[in-house]
């Protein structure tokens, strides 16, 4: 059954999370503003769908997050990395989250990520974009910080080993995505 | 922007102004459901009450009614359409951008030449998306309805939309030949030098069969367009019928997937072999073959799908 959503409702739900979500989303792209803003607006137009059918939900932001996250999951599922820079093995020694500010590697890390599994996925997520310690996810996920890092160990090999099979071996400077498509 | 991950101020402003306008516009398509009654007898009640009750006020009333919800429904639409435009706008300004940083870090050596052909791709792409866009919104102020895509579609004022938009939508496949075939020469030269294993480009399986592919898909998707110019030609000059036109269309559009899907089963099963070959030596894990076969198969029943359109299509025709 249709509930009323009001023009009112929408924008103050709106103007209290859109800056939230892009901040998200812009993380997750390392920083790359049309695909940020594409994702953010595509969340928008699926949520005022949604809620028109269901109401705004109690928690609009996690909802809004959850639609751009499996949006962009898709998105770079879709995407094959063409050529990649040897060099960028090297980002498990990555500190935090200096891929959320480089669109070529949050790219790369975003393809292996989405074919990784989800428990995997989600602690990368949260050491690459989010810029948590491992002390926070510890903390989150009620872990001793050893077992977080033999987690994230785990994650970032299987991740390695993603990224290693679309590694050229001849020596590229850079990134390049394409469509599959 | 303010900060690394903050938002520009003009991306909220108008995507603000979007949601308004898209949130009125479904709800003035729902409109109010007053007429969904519970059962026949009221149904009747109620249109016997219009009937007289429009019979009491005049036509003229009704017809101003008619006015203005008419006037309303534009105003939404190009609301609508205007905010779109004003993102897509936004979006061919960021990807120009783009093409210009490319062009510079190429020009200093920091970045390969080809880097330029996807940039250019993005602008092309985007300029083509704004150019819909603004066809909308003339169609939508010159109709005062919402632009009408099929074939049979009437002109709007002595304008021809149809063929307009269809124009534009071409300007894409032909944009992305360019950059399959400059993608094309720039893996031949790497192979040339060998750098690079023709089946597999990139590592990740990509084959110069998979680019061929591509163009010829993107080759196939101009031939379509080319087509259903020429149906909707046709139809202006009372050639054929409107259904005709829309069947002719259909058709043309079944028979492009198809062949496309007919060179994606080329180019798979060709990968499907050189990964039999790799297997045989040792070289690619089995599970790697498994899913290119997978593929291929999925590919076969697209195309019995496509085949299946085209001949629903050549029945309707012959009718």
């Amino acid at each position: 059954m249709s509930r009323t959503l009001s023009e009112q409702d929408l924008i103050e739900t709106y103007r209290r999370t859109v800056k939230p979500l892009y901040a998200y989303v812009s993380r997750r792209v390392g920083g790359d503003a049309a695909l940020a803003e594409d994702l953010v607006q595509d969340a928008w137009m699926r949520a005022i769908g949604d809620w028109r059918v269901n109401g705004i939900p109690d928690e609009p932001i996690a909802w809004l997050v959850r639609v751009a996250r499996n949006t962009l999951i898709s998105h770079f599922r879709r995407l094959r990395p063409q050529l990649l820079e040897p060099a960028q093995l090297d980002l498990m020694s990555l500190q935090g989250s200096a891929a959320a500010e480089d669109p070529g590697m949050a790219s790369v890390i975003n393809w292996g990520m989405a074919r990784l599994r989800r428990v995997h996925a989600e602690l990368l997520e949260d050491f690459y974009f989010a810029g948590k310690s491992v002390r926070d996810i510890a903390r989150d996920r009620s872990l001793s910080e050893r077992a977080v890092e033999g987690r994230l160990r785990r994650a970032r090999e299987k991740l390695k080993k993603k990224i290693e099979k679309v590694t050229a071996m001849g020596g590229t400077d850079h990134v390049r995505r394409t469509r599959t498509s | 922007m303010s900060g690394a991950h903050e938002p520009r101020e003009e991306f909220v402003n108008q995507l603000e102004l979007q949601l308004r306008a898209d949130l009125r516009r479904r709800n003035l398509a729902t409109g109010p459901r007053l007429w969904t009654l519970q059962s026949t007898r009221a149904a009747a009640l109620t249109i016997a009450a219009i009937a007289l009750g429009s019979m009491a006020l005049g036509g003229g009333v009704v017809a101003t009614a008619y006015e203005v919800r008419l006037s309303e429904q534009r105003n939404v639409l190009l609301e609508t359409m205007e905010q779109q435009a004003v993102i897509a706008k936004q979006r061919l300004a960021l990807a120009i951008q783009q093409l210009q940083e490319a062009e510079r870090r190429v020009s200093v050596g920091i970045a390969p030449g080809d880097s330029v052909s996807d940039a250019q791709f993005r602008v092309r792409e985007t300029d083509a998306e704004v150019k819909l866009i603004d066809l909308g919104v003339e169609e939508i102020r010159a109709s005062s309805r919402e632009p009408m895509q099929a074939l049979s579609a009437p002109l709007v004022s002595g304008r021809d939309f149809v063929t307009e938009r269809l124009r534009v939508q071409m300007s894409v496949p032909v944009a992305a030949i360019d950059l399959g075939r400059s993608r094309i020469q720039a893996a031949r030269t790497r192979i040339n030098l060998g750098v690079a294993d023709p089946n597999d480009l990139d590592r990740s399986g990509t084959s110069l069969v998979d680019l061929e592919a591509r163009v010829a898909e993107a080759e196939s998707a101009v031939g379509t367009f080319q087509r259903k110019l020429e149906i909707r030609q046709t139809f202006l000059k009372n050639g054929v019928t409107a259904v005709v036109a829309d069947l002719r269309g259909l058709q043309a559009e079944a028979e492009g997937r198809r062949l496309a899907l007919g060179r994606q089963i080329d180019a798979a099963r060709g990968h499907v072999q050189a990964l039999k070959a790799k297997v045989n030596v040792g070289t690619v894990d089995p599970l790697k073959l498994a899913e290119s076969e997978l593929r291929l198969q999925q590919l076969q029943l697209d195309l019995t799908k496509a085949d299946y359109d085209v001949a629903l299509v050549l029945r309707q025709l012959a009718k």
